[in-house]
């Protein structure tokens, strides 16, 4: 597909009325996210491959190949797939915790070599990422005192996410002493009072009971929607990809995995799962799971 | 009574009040008999009364009792030698186990992040974790004299091996997920260093020094016995020269009663100051 079409199909399709969402693309090829060059996008992935070295030394199967992604300022991108197809790989590439094996990952043109709080994340593993020798409080203080805050104030920034998250009352405890999903929350508030621009969060909410879930998930689009940070955000969960984002990429399965469908979602916030838009989009992305050849 | 009624009589033993004071009564008996057991009370008096049964059968000379064993204690306690010895020991063992931590722990970190130096310093180790630290007395004596130099050296070389052993093995077992989630919080390597590894170790380089304890009491008493005029192991020694075989008995109820004391006080240490780093507080056998 040309550059002009390209765009004209995607201008049209966005801006016609009665049709909240949109399918962007098949498989996302070198030639198709030029479309998005016209806007320098914040972050921007480029045929990215990537190969865990196995036990025995030869390079093992690709775990990634030809990943093209590009995520402009302010967007909301879910990333959705089956387990084990790459998804916190491809996480953790684009936060600079692993080398991609070929292609490029760029922040504001710059390639990203390492991590920096530009880019927060929330893992997968709550436990192995939260300090447990300090309390919630100081946890959640843990990016702002490394950048030098004062006390005081950085006790009041740490405070404000604490009751964010639900966690006030808790602050004090320690890490031994919280349920999974109040850790999951901790890494949250981390997250939010460090003051990154991109969130990457891993499955944040897996670990979380119904009802805190929806909590966390409607709290999430208030402060991207307040704050207009770029979220990135992993999740297995259909109806919690369609609630959350703006931008809906399925992956397809290990080996040789990369973004197999996009889908536009423009529902308004906060969405519900009653919209008959939400049902046909939820509908249409199940399928390709259940019937589509590359998943 | 019948008991399609429902209702049965309570037996009244002795007044409801009665009743009470012997419910309290025998609580408070229960709670004595943890105590003396858990406090280690009950193990103490065992030995003795079997000591006391024992020692008679023999002359003081070869096995003082409990009673000869404490107005000997009575004896050197009074003109001041117990005191002045235990002070030396404390103070030798002390200083040696403070230096020795000093370097153990910084190299410990050192060995335990950097590959090189770790598979450098393995084998020597391995080599020398066999070797008792005593083994090297006359060496120590021989090169930094008989003075307290060499006892503190000494010391200094038993306890910083133990510490450095742990604090490499706590280093290597860093979560790699909390030093990258450091990193994405903006932390730079030396803040990593400083607000992940070593707080991290803690609980790792805890052991190394408790243990440290153990062999820094370990290599003083020997070097104490071989080459020196004063400390309680001089007095272990010495007292045998004068038949005070009740003298011998009192140096080394000292030895254990300040191991004991350190030890605990370290433990205590550990349960207060260093509460957040939840160490691990357990007896020899891990409760
Ligand atoms: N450090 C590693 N070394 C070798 N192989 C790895 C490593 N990490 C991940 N893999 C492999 O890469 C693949 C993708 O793993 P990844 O953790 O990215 O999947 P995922 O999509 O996040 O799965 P899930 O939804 O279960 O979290 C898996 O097949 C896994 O075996
Ligand atoms: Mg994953």
């Amino acid at each position: 597909m040309g550059l002009e079409t390209m765009s004209a199909t995607l201008e049209s399709a966005v801006s016609s009325p009665g049709l909240p969402w949109v399918f962007v693309r098949e498989r996302s090829t070198r030639h198709d996210v030029v479309v998005s060059e016209i806007r320098q996008p914040l972050i921007r992935i480029r045929d990215v491959e990537m190969r865990y070295p196995s036990e025995r030394g030869e390079d093992a199967a690709r775990v990634l190949a030809g990943v093209n992604l590009d995520i402009h300022e302010g967007e909301f991108h879910v990333l959705l797939g089956p387990s084990g197809c790459g998804k916190s790989t491809l996480l953790n590439i684009i936060v600079g915790l692993a080398r991609q094996t070929a292609g490029t990952v760029t922040m504001r043109g710059r390639v990203i070599r390492k991590p920096d709080r530009e880019r927060g994340l929330v893992f997968q593993n709550a436990d192995a990422a939260i300090f447990p020798w300090l309390s919630v409080l100081e946890n959640v203080e843990f990016g702002l005192r490394m950048a030098s805050v004062k006390k005081a104030e950085r006790r009041a920034i740490a405070l404000k996410y604490v009751d964010l998250v639900g966690l006030r009352g808790h602050e004090g405890k320690f890490p031994h002493e919280l349920s999974g999903g109040m850790k999951q929350r901790t890494q949250i508030a981390r997250l939010l009072a460090n003051d990154s621009a991109v969130l990457v969060m891993d499955e944040p909410f897996g670990a979380l009971d119904a009802h805190t879930r929806r909590i966390m998930q409607n709290e999430l689009v208030r402060t991207w929607r307040e704050t207009g940070k770029t979220v990135i955000f992993v999740t297995h969960d259909i109806q919690e990809a369609l609630l959350l984002g703006q931008w809906i990429h399925i992956m397809s399965k290990t080996p040789d995995a990369n973004i197999y469908k996009t889908y536009r979602a423009e529902l308004a916030y906060p969405r519900t799962e009653a919209n008959p838009h939400f049902i046909e989009l939820l509908t249409r992305i199940q399928g390709h799971f259940d019937f589509g050849s590359g998943i | 009574m019948s008991e399609n009624t429902g209702i049965r009589a309570i037996p009244v033993v002795g007044s409801p009040l009665l009743a009470r004071g012997r419910f309290m009564l025998e609580n408070a008996l229960l709670n004595a008999g943890r105590f003396v057991l858990k406090t280690g009370i009950a193990t103490w008096l065992i030995l003795i009364v079997v000591w006391g049964l024992i020692a008679p059968f023999y002359p003081p000379s070869f096995f003082p009792g409990p009673l000869q064993t404490l107005l000997g204690g009575k004896e050197i306690l009074l003109d001041g030698t117990l005191a002045r010895f235990s002070l030396i020991s404390v103070e030798r063992v002390l200083t040696g186990w403070f230096f020795g931590i000093l370097i153990g722990a910084p190299l410990g970190m050192l060995i335990g992040r950097v590959r090189l130096l770790r598979q450098l310093i393995e084998p020597f180790v391995d080599f020398f974790r066999f070797i008792p630290a005593i083994a090297f007395l006359t060496l120590f004596i021989m090169w930094f004299g008989v003075g307290e130099k060499s006892k503190v050296i000494l010391i200094m070389y038993a306890t910083c091996f133990v510490v450095i052993i742990n604090t490499a093995s706590g280093v290597l077992g860093v979560s790699p997920d909390r030093v990258q989630a450091a990193r994405t919080l903006g932390a730079s390597e030396w803040q990593i260093l400083r607000h992940v590894l070593i707080p991290e170790c803690i609980p790792y380089v805890f052991t190394g020094i408790r243990l440290g304890l153990g062999s820094a009491f370990t290599a003083i008493v020997a070097a104490e016995m071989l080459a020196a005029k004063e400390g309680v192991g001089y007095l272990v020694f010495t007292s045998r020269l004068y038949f005070r075989t009740d003298w011998i008995l009192v140096g080394i109820v000292t030895l254990g009663l300040l191991g004991y004391f350190s030890d605990r006080l370290l433990r205590l240490f550990g349960k207060t100051v260093l509460k957040r780093y939840r160490i691990a507080d357990v007896g020899e056998f891990g409760k």
